[in-house]
């Protein structure tokens, strides 16, 4: 009986966290924004769109194993503004990053700056949604 | 004679950039490099506008200090007078968000409608005055016709028509964006707005409550240079705030020579993809 009161009781917090409120605004209180990160990584997804532009890239820690993260950067037209386009990035660049990771310890981040191997450089533009 | 030359050449040298820079177009991210002295027409407000943007640095700046997620300084509050008190109706009957732009998630207790979250994530309509508060993000037009001005906002695909030729119409049907009917005083174009169906947020950060059915916008546009335009709004609502205005909003926008305005609208999919990508920042249930 304990047992599947145990198993209910998870199945429903798991049904109360996926029912959440939409979280499509969310500022930057997630992140710790009081220090830059910096990754090596392979972009694996790249997208430029509202609310918030997103990338998925890999990142191999020193044993080897690969992380898989997403970052979140600004909204089209800040993007835009700011010199990106929908080619700026394309799965299987290897780029440098600076971002503010998640306090919680997720894979998840927030993007400053993408960096090439042959130089050029992508930032943020003003404004913030 | 040479040694004058010389030294003429080497001034009109140094002052070559300065010259050059007063003949290069405005950025396209909102520097206008508009040069005081150039003809205009204070009654063609025609063109694309957004507020002068600050960098990057600035934003990231404001969110190291703390302020992500309260906002207070991240999306700080443009009015320059606190709000009136509400009256003992609107305290009774107004819906109040509860939340902040980036704050908290849950629906106000006893809240018999959407929170300003949820309102945003539905993509429900935003309509005037709440646009204004989004030109510090997204730009906007002004085209000007024979007897109204359009005004198209890039946030949501949002517009609406200012008529100058017609006032008020006595049984105007209540919608989001209300009717809109300008005229001009002196080189002023004054807009007064009513008709609105009490669904709007007033501002999507900073006034955590609807607007009433009884909703009046007072806005004063005036182009004070080639490239320049200043906005003051005033509010009037009777139900909320009695004969008391709500004013000191002022905005000043620059003209974007080279800037057109993109396709913004909101979609379910978008916010979904989004919400997705959130997830893992969420705290554990229970927490």
């Amino acid at each position: 009986m304990n047992r599947v009161l145990a198993i209910l009781g998870a199945v429903l917090m798991g049904l109360i966290w996926a029912s959440a409120p939409a979280f499509a605004h969310h500022g930057y209180a997630a992140y710790d924004m009081t220090q830059t990160v910096t990754l090596k990584g392979t972009i694996t997804s790249y997208l430029l769109s509202n609310p918030h532009s997103t990338i998925t890239f890999d990142v191999k820690d020193d044993k080897g194993k690969v992380q898989h993260w997403s970052a979140e950067f600004g909204y089209l037209r800040q993007m835009k503004a700011a010199g990106w386009t929908s080619t700026s990035l394309k799965p299987g660049d290897d780029v440098t990053m600076e971002l503010n990771v998640a306090k919680n310890g997720s894979y998840v981040a927030t993007l400053r700056r993408v960096a090439f191997p042959d130089g050029r450089v992508l930032r943020m533009g003003g404004g913030g949604e | 004679m040479k040694s004058i030359r010389f030294l003429a050449s080497i001034v009109v040298l140094a002052a070559a950039p300065a010259i050059l820079m007063t003949l290069i177009p405005g950025r396209a991210n909102g520097q206008s490099q508009e040069a005081e002295q150039v003809p205009f027409d204070p009654h063609d407000l025609s063109g694309v506008w957004w507020v002068d943007q600050p960098g990057p640095d600035v934003i990231f700046a404001r969110a190291k200090n703390g302020d992500a997620g309260k906002c207070q300084t991240c999306h700080p509050s443009e009015h320059a007078v606190p709000e009136p008190p509400l009256t003992a109706w609107a305290r009774e009957n107004l819906v109040f968000a509860g939340d902040r732009f980036h704050g908290t998630l849950e629906k106000p207790a006893g809240s018999a409608f959407p929170s300003a979250i949820s309102k945003r994530n539905n993509c429900d309509p935003i309509a005037v005055p709440a646009q204004f508060w989004y030109t510090q993000l997204y730009p906007f037009e002004f085209v000007v016709t024979a007897d109204r001005i359009l005004q198209f906002f890039e946030k949501q695909n949002e517009w609406r028509v200012i008529w100058m030729k017609r006032g008020h119409p006595k049984d105007v049907q209540p919608t989001y964006m209300g009717d809109s009917v300008g005229k001009w005083e002196g080189d002023t174009l004054v807009v007064d707005t009513t008709g609105y169906n009490g669904k709007d947020l007033i501002e999507p950060a900073g006034v955590d409550h609807l607007m009433s059915d009884s909703f009046h916008l007072l806005e004063r546009w005036r182009r004070t240079s080639s490239g320049k335009m200043d906005l003051e709004v005033t509010y009037y609502d009777p139900k909320v705030w009695g004969d008391k205005p709500w004013g000191g909003l002022k905005k000043q926008f620059l003209l974007q020579r080279n800037l057109q305005l993109m396709e913004a609208f909101c979609t379910a999919e978008d916010n979904a993809r989004f919400d997705e990508f959130v997830k893992p920042l969420l705290p554990p249930p229970g927490k």
